[in-house]
């Protein structure tokens, strides 16, 4: 039978019981009113947030993703990349994404806890890879010292000078982050006149870069990429998007997880009522929708039972079980999303409304339009399709 | 055309099967005009219905044109329902909420038409049978006879080769009656079309050229 034909019987079926058809369709429309409601001020909020992190000009954004062993000791050893080039064209070719690399841990910052005169402190770290600086006594780290990753290190006169002269602090052992070290310089730290580090900064302790990878360092190897975001994407999604796609074909998938930290603030408040509201109209939805889809198919019952001579005479004409089948569920998909349609016009209003009192505001989408046309009729067709089947496999002999 | 090889059936009622066709053996010929008579609950419409592929549970072999129909499966069947057969029911069988025009265009629709196509012919089939102002109409503003005039007009739009009519006039007068015999007549006379007739009157058995006597279940040929 005739597509166009058979939508036009279903068409008419539809308006020979308007009453009928539209108490069942109220159940869906409530539902799909739903739904478009929350995707509409979602989306509007969405763009709200992304026109607000990620303007038309000035540096793109990025995010870290990084790979956290489940074994620790693994990462100590294991000289495997934790991101291969594979991991990176992968990543490369998601949409959003403007480049990746890899980043290791960020080393300018570091601090280890050191024990001076039985008191814990925290001392910041500078790592020599090849030369150190200038010294007062003893002698500087040089490479040799990073090649062989041996425990030496330089401390500034202000650390040691409550315990040791300089000269007497050469050859000592100095606790660092847990391991020992041998003081080999000493150097006079220049006195931050400025006052404005409250001579923090000042205090840096040097120890050979490698020693620090090897004693102190978590993972040896990069176990971070940075992605640059385009304009135009949400660094959270872009980077969600990356976690879930490295967790299913990540080389080291079976090794550990993926994770990313959102900085982009959109845990802030509006952001938490927002979820709340979302998900209170989502169980709306979902129970007036299950609740409609119930109503469609109690319809669709009573209608085949009273259409069991109509149904009798079609297979007699030349109908066969599919295309009775069919007959029915298109029925009941084309009032569902008949109710879908109308729901969403609805969804359009309350949402207007809504962000009426909200800083940013909605518009006609094509997801949500598409998604309200699909979960209707999806409706439809789950909850027709038992009835529908059972008028096809109705026997004709008995009918007639 | 129509061969029926030792048909035989039963209904199952209260766990015990009663026959209801017993060996049955017919020919039908191209053109034939064959009433089925007999007493009300001898087999008849079992038969007819049997025929006209709508059932499917018989022992025995039904061949259509040599072609074996018992092993066919609901396609098949549906499609030589469509194309090779119409019914005419005692009670026309209409669907009331269709129109009159929608209820004898159905068969083509089912053939792969669509609405635009089918319209002409219809008209042209409705005026044919002196019903052609109806198509518009409900099947309830019509009489029976007119009524009985749309089925006819429903059972030959898909030029069938035969057409099976279960009773057609049992729920007429006599003059409506008379009327759609005539139309039967030259349908069988004018363009070929074969015709098993399911009747206990009579006087509709003079419009036939074949009769045949089903009692209890047992087809007899009747001499003539
Ligand atoms: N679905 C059924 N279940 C049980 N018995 C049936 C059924 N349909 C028909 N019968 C029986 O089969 C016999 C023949 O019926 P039918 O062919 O309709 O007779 P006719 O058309 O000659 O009056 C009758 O006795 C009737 O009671
Ligand atoms: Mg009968």
């Amino acid at each position: 039978m005739n597509p166009i034909v058979f939508f036009k019987g279903a068409w008419n079926a539809l308006l020979k019981n308007k009453k009928r058809s539209f108490l069942t369709m109220i159940g869906i429309i409530i539902g799909i009113a739903a739904v478009s409601t929350i995707m509409s001020i979602g989306r509007g909020f969405e763009k709200y947030v992304l026109e607000s992190l990620n303007p038309d000009e000035g540096e793109l954004l990025t995010v870290d993703i990084q790979f956290k062993s489940d074994d620790p000791d693994w990462m100590y050893e294991t000289n495997n990349e934790l991101f291969s080039d594979m991991d990176l064209q992968t990543v490369r070719f998601l949409p959003g994404v403007h480049n990746v690399e890899r980043s290791g841990i960020n080393l300018d910052f570091t601090t280890l806890e050191t024990i001076i005169d039985r008191k814990e402190k925290q001392v910041s770290i500078t790592m020599i890879e090849d030369k150190g600086r200038k010294i007062l006594v003893g002698r500087q780290i040089d490479f040799m010292d990073n090649k062989k990753k041996s425990r030496v290190t330089v401390v500034p006169l202000t650390l040691i000078k409550e315990q040791y002269s300089s000269e007497e602090a050469i050859g000592k052992g100095i606790s660092l982050g847990g391991q020992l070290y041998t003081i080999v310089g000493v150097y006079e730290s220049e006195l931050d006149e400025s006052g404005i580090f409250g001579g923090f900064m000042s205090d840096e302790v040097e120890i050979p870069l490698n020693s620090y990878l090897r004693y102190h360092d978590q993972g040896n190897t990069e176990n971070q990429i940075s992605i640059t975001v385009e304009r135009g994407f949400l660094p959270s999604k872009v980077a969600d998007k990356s976690v879930l796609l490295l967790e299913e074909e990540g080389s080291m998938k079976t090794r550990g997880s993926y994770e990313y930290f959102d900085m982009s603030a959109l845990d802030d408040g509006l952001s938490k009522v927002l979820k709340g509201i979302t998900l209170f109209i989502a169980s709306v939805a979902g129970i007036s929708l299950f609740i409609a889809g119930i109503g469609v198919m109690n319809m669709m019952y009573i209608s085949v039972s009273e259409r069991t001579k109509e149904i009798g005479i079609r297979r007699a004409l030349g109908a066969t079980q599919k295309s009775i089948r069919a007959q029915f569920v298109l029925e009941g998909v084309l009032m569902t999303s008949i109710g879908g349609v109308l729901g969403y016009l609805f969804g359009l209003l309350f949402s207007a409304i809504a962000t009426s009192l909200l800083p940013f505001s909605t518009e006609i989408d094509l997801l949500t339009i598409l998604i309200s046309l699909g979960v209707s009729s999806a409706v439809g067709l789950i909850f027709s399709y038992a009835p529908a089947n059972a008028a096809s496999k109705k026997e004709i002999i008995e009918i007639l | 055309m129509i061969k029926l090889d030792n048909v035989g059936k039963a209904y199952k009622v209260d766990n015990q099967w009663v026959p209801v066709l017993k060996d049955v053996d017919l020919e039908v010929k191209q053109g034939d005009f064959l009433a089925i008579m007999g007493p009300s609950g001898s087999g008849k419409s079992t038969l007819l219905n049997l025929i006209g592929f709508i059932d499917r549970n018989y022992s025995g072999n039904y061949f259509l044109e040599g072609d074996k129909v018992t092993l066919k499966g609901d396609v098949d069947l549906s499609k030589l329902r469509n194309q090779r057969v119409g019914f005419v029911f005692q009670h026309f069988n209409l669907i009331e909420t269709l129109t009159i025009q929608e209820n004898v265009e159905l068969p083509l629709l089912y053939n792969g038409w669509n609405n635009r196509q089918t319209k002409d012919k219809v008209t042209e089939l409705l005026e044919k049978l002196g019903i052609g102002d109806k198509g518009s109409k409900y099947p309830k503003q019509l009489s029976g006879g007119q009524q009985q005039r749309a089925a006819i007009a429903r059972a030959i739009i898909n030029k069938p080769d035969f057409i099976l009519a279960d009773e057609p006039t049992g729920a007429l007068d006599s003059q409506t009656s008379a009327d759609i015999m005539n139309v039967f007549k030259r349908l069988n006379e004018e363009d070929g079309v074969t015709i098993i007739l399911v009747t206990h009157d009579s006087s509709t058995v003079d419009y036939c050229n074949r009769v045949v006597i089903m009692q209890d279940g047992i087809l007899t040929e009747e001499a003539r």
